[in-house]
C-alpha cells in the first residue's frame, strides 16, 4: 500500500480498498476498510497531482488536540552515565497525501490501531499526548508495518544515579518516519535529572532499505538544529 | 585634533555669546542632541514594545500603545531640553498639573481600563478563543482590546466587558489548563450487580480514545440510594473535547448496561395491603352523593413503611361509623 501513485489509481487487498477515480471533470477518493464504513472525497484536480500513501505522524486521529507521543513501557532501571539502545513499538496512522502544484495536502487519515490519548504533567501546564503502551525489546520486534512501528531509543543516562524508566515522550513536529520491511523511527532520550529528560529524533533510517515518509507536521527544515521534547514531569 | 583644541572651540565666542536673552549656540546644541537622543531612544522602545507584543495584543492596539510609548518619551526628553532654552516650566507645570488633575479625574475610568488592559496582556488570565465565566457573564473571548475585552455568549450574544471590571474580578477559564474532570452519578436497581456495571463503564472508558489514561477514571459505589446503587463515574478529557465527550458517554453507559440487562431505576414506594385488617377493622360507611341510603365500604390501606402500632385500641385506629351530613353533631 505505501508508496506513490500517479491518479487515477486503485489499491486493494483483503483489510482495504483505496483508490482515486475519474468521474467526469472530477475525481473521487474512496476508502473501504473491511467491515467498516465507506470514505469519500471528491478531488476538483487536473490529473496531473501525485498520490503518496505512507506512514505519518500517529498524532492525528480521531481528531488532532495534540502533537505528543507518549510510549509507556514496563519500567527499566540504567545505570549511572549507562547508555542503552531499546526498542518499542508505536502505533501507525496512514496518511493519502496528494501533491499538487508542489503543495501537500492529507486527503484521508486512517489505521488500524486503537487510540487512546493521555495527560503528561500536571492538568495546569501538562501536555495531552497520544498514548500508545509497548513491550521493550532488545532488537527489533516483528511488527505489522501498516498498525505498529518499531521505535528504536537510545537511552542516555548522564547522571550519576541509577534512572527507572517507563515512558517516552516524543515530538510530533520532528518526527522522522521510515517505512521499509518494517516501520521505523530513531529517537535518543537523555536523562538530565532525576525527573528530567530530553527526548530527540535522529535524522536516519534504520537501514539503508528504508524509504523516508512525507511529514504532515512541518518545522523550519534547518538540518543543524533539532527540535527536542523536555520531559520536565518524570520519565 | 586633541582635546585641548575640542576645548578652545566649545569655549570660543560662537558658543558662548548670548544669541538671545542667555541663550547660546551651546544651549541651542545641547536641546537638540537631548531631542536626538530621546527620537532615538524612544524609537528603541516603542520597536522593542512592538516586538514583544506583537503576537499578544491585536494591530490597532499595538499601534496605539508604541506611538504612546513613544510621545511619553519623546515629551520627557523635549520638557528636560526646554530649560537650555531659557524657558521656565515652573509655570507650565503648574498650568499642566492643573490640567492633568482636571483630566485625570474626568478620565478616571478610561485610565482604569486602560491599565486593567495592559495588565491583562502581561498576566494573561484569558486568551482569545477561551471559554470563560467572568463574574455571571459565560463567554468564548473573541478580543482582547486596550480598554475593553469582546466576547460572544453560547448564545451567540455580543459582549463587552471593560477591562478594569476583569482585572478585578473573578475569571473562571475553564480550558485555560489542558485537561478537566467530569463526572456522573449512574444508578442501578438493587437486584443489579454493581461489580459487573462497573466493569462495563470502565470497558467502555478504555475504548473512547479522549478519555485519559492518565490520570485514570475512578468508578466506585458512591451510594446506596432510596431507589437504587449509585454509581459514581469520573474520567478526565483534554479541555479541548471534554464537552463533547461528556455529551455522549452517558448514552453510551446507559445503552451498555441495558444491553448487559441492567436498568435505571426509576422512584418507585412499595405499598403493602393488609388483607387481615379488613377484617379486624370496621369499614368505614361512606355516604353516596346520589343515592344516601347505599352506601359503599372502604378498603383500609396501610403503607409499608408505616408499621402499624400494636395498641389496635389506639383511638386513631377506632371508626366510628358516619351516617351522612345531616347528622347532628355530637
Amino acid at each position: 500500500m505505501y508508496g506513490r501513485y500517479e491518479i487515477p489509481f486503485e489499491y486493494s487487498d483483503e483489510t482495504i480498498a483505496l483508490s482515486i477515480t475519474e468521474d467526469g471533470d472530477f475525481f473521487r477518493y474512496t476508502r473501504q476498510i473491511s467491515g467498516g464504513e465507506s470514505v469519500q472525497k471528491t478531488l476538483l484536480t487536473t490529473g496531473n497531482a501525485i498520490v503518496t500513501i505512507n506512514p505519518i505522524e500517529p498524532v492525528n486521529l480521531p481528531k488532532p488536540v495534540t502533537h505528543y507521543l507518549e510510549i509507556e513501557f514496563p519500567p527499566v532501571l540504567i545505570e549511572p552515565e549507562g547508555k542503552k539502545i531499546v526498542y518499542l513499538m508505536f502505533p501507525i496512522e496512514i496518511g493519502v497525501i496528494v501533491f499538487g502544484n508542489r503543495k501537500m495536502e492529507a486527503v484521508d487519515i486512517f489505521s488500524f490501531c486503537p487510540q487512546k490519548y493521555s495527560l503528561y504533567g500536571p492538568s495546569g501546564g501538562g501536555v495531552i499526548t497520544k498514548y500508545y503502551a509497548s513491550d521493550i525489546f532488545s532488537s527489533p520486534p516483528e511488527s505489522d508495518r501498516y498498525c505498529n512501528g518499531v521505535l528504536r531509543l537510545e537511552i542516555h543516562n548522564k547522571t550519576t544515579e541509577w534512572a527507572n524508566i517507563c515512558r517516552t515522550v516524543l515530538d510530533g513536529y520532528s518526527m522522522k518516519i521510515y517505512y521499509g520491511p518494517y516501520v521505523s523511527m530513531l529517537a535518543h532520550m537523555k536523562i538530565l535529572t532525576p525527573t528530567t529528560a530530553e527526548t530527540e529524533f535522529v535524522r536516519n533510517p534504520a537501514a539503508s532499505e528504508f524509504q523516508k515518509a512525507v511529514e504532515v507536521y512541518h518545522t523550519l527544515n534547518i538540518p543543524s538544529i533539532n527540535r527536542t521534547f523536555l520531559m520536565e514531569w518524570g520519565y | 585634533m586633541d582635546a585641548n583644541a575640542t576645548f578652545i572651540i566649545f569655549e570660543s565666542p560662537i558658543f558662548t555669546d548670548p544669541i538671545y536673552g542667555q541663550t547660546t549656540m551651546a544651549n541651542i546644541l545641547w536641546f537638540f542632541v537631548i531631542l536626538i537622543i530621546a527620537v532615538i531612544v524612544a524609537k528603541i522602545v516603542s520597536l522593542n514594545l512592538t516586538r514583544f507584543l506583537k503576537d499578544r495584543v491585536r494591530k490597532n492596539d499595538l499601534n496605539l500603545i508604541s506611538k504612546a510609548a513613544y510621545w511619553v518619551i519623546f515629551a520627557i526628553g523635549f520638557l528636560t531640553a526646554l530649560p537650555y532654552l531659557e524657558v521656565d516650566l515652573s509655570g507650565i507645570l503648574v498650568a499642566g498639573g492643573v490640567v492633568g488633575i482636571i483630566i485625570g479625574f474626568a478620565a478616571q475610568s478610561v485610565v482604569a481600563n486602560l491599565i486593567s488592559g495592559i495588565f491583562l496582556i502581561f498576566e494573561q488570565p484569558l486568551k482569545i478563543g477561551e471559554n470563560v465565566l467572568i463574574e455571571d457573564t459565560h463567554i468564548i473571548v473573541e478580543d482582547i482590546r486596550i480598554f475593553s475585552t469582546i466576547g460572544k455568549t453560547f448564545e451567540g450574544i455580543y459582549v463587552r466587558i471593560p477591562n478594569e471590571k476583569i482585572f478585578t474580578t473573578t475569571i473562571i477559564n475553564y480550558v485555560a489548563n489542558t485537561a478537566r474532570r467530569f463526572e456522573y452519578d449512574v444508578e442501578i436497581r438493587y437486584q443489579d450487580d454493581a461489580s459487573r456495571a462497573i466493569e462495563i463503564i470502565k470497558a467502555l472508558i478504555e475504548e473512547e480514545p479522549f478519555c485519559l489514561k492518565n490520570p485514570g477514571p475512578s468508578i466506585y459505589v458512591d451510594e446506596l440510594a432510596s431507589d437504587g446503587v449509585i454509581i459514581k463515574t469520573r474520567m478526565w478529557a483534554p479541555s479541548e473535547v471534554w464537552w463533547d465527550i461528556r455529551t455522549t458517554m452517558l448514552w453510551k453507559i446507559k445503552s451498555a448496561l441495558e444491553a448487559d440487562g441492567m436498568e435505571i431505576p426509576f422512584p418507585q414506594r412499595t405499598i403493602w395491603i393488609n388483607p387481615e385488617e379488613r377484617d379486624e377493622f370496621p369499614s368505614k360507611i361512606l355516604p353516596d352523593a346520589q343515592d344516601s341510603g347505599e352506601n359503599h365500604k372502604q378498603t383500609h390501606i396501610c403503607c409499608k413503611s408505616a408499621i402499624l402500632p400494636n395498641n389496635r385500641e389506639s383511638s386513631h385506629y377506632s371508626t366510628t361509623p358516619y351516617n351522612g351530613p345531616d347528622e347532628q353533631e355530637k
